[in-house]
């Protein structure tokens, strides 16, 4: 069931991640790539919150990209099939990553930072290869900027969630594991 | 001399900041009055949590401005 706390969760995380996205794509733009970034900022706050109140939080940055890619790149199928859908599956990709090792957005515990250090790259690595194989199948990119798309989102989507969502989940998650929208139960 | 559209900018950024570091301490020194009302009012939970990741953001934009000068990819 849709909740005002889920709406407000999905609301939040949209309005927070688009002018971060809008200024990640003008900031460290890739040439040749549409409407990238070499430094996605936005994806530390949507990946936070998606291993916090899952889907939720995911849609919120899946809202926040379309917006600000079709700002850029006009709203077209390309943005909803692109980038947008590439938000929504990565954080949803590190979430599974943790369900699948039994670990907890804490980072309190190896098993935890473990988690936390595979799922992000496997995730970013999954939107890079998701996104740019799309573009190019789409004929809107060539292979070597395929390359090019996929290791930076690869890189850059992996830094940004490191450094802004680390400290993130180190200091808030002891509160928001008070919340019943938590989906994390012991 | 400093144009007026630096000082302008320079002292929202500063204030803006500034409100964030006196939360910051704030927060620490209210940190078990706010765990105690959380158990009566769990929508404080949310603010809080929203707040914290809104100022992150702002944080980051600031850096994120005053970069772009820096780099030379803006100027004002």
């Amino acid at each position: 069931m849709v909740d005002a706390r889920k709406v407000a969760v999905t609301a939040v995380t949209a309005g927070l991640c688009l002018p971060l996205a809008l200024f990640a794509i003008i900031l460290v733009p890739i040439p040749g790539l549409p409407a990238a970034s070499g430094f996605w900022i936005p994806a530390g706050f949507y990946f936070v919150m998606t291993l916090w109140f899952g889907v939720w939080g995911a849609l919120g940055g899946h809202i926040a990209t379309f917006l600000a890619m079709g700002y850029f790149q006009g709203f077209t199928l390309q943005v909803w099939a692109d980038g947008a859908l590439g938000d929504l599956i990565a954080p949803l990709v590190a979430l599974v990553a943790f369900k699948l090792m039994g670990a907890r957005p804490e980072l309190k515990n190896r098993k935890d930072r473990i988690a936390w250090l595979v799922g992000v790259p496997i995730a970013s690595l999954v939107c890079g290869l998701w996104v740019h194989t799309v573009n190019l199948l789409f004929g809107v990119i060539t292979w070597p900027f395929w390359w090019v798309g996929v290791l930076t989102y690869f890189i850059g989507d992996s830094l940004a969630v490191f450094i802004v969502g680390t400290p993130l989940l180190r200091s808030l998650t002891s509160y928001v594991k008070q919340s019943p929208m938590y989906i994390w139960r012991d | 001399m400093v144009s007026y559209t630096v000082l302008f900018i320079t002292s929202v950024y500063a204030m803006a900041a500034a409100v964030i570091a006196i939360d910051f301490l704030e927060r620490r020194a209210l940190k078990e009055e706010f765990e105690r009302a959380v158990k009566s009012k769990s929508s404080l939970l949310y603010l809080r949590v929203f707040k914290v990741l809104m100022e992150a953001a702002v944080l980051w934009l600031i850096v994120a401005f005053f970069g772009q000068i820096l780099m030379g990819w803006i100027s004002i």
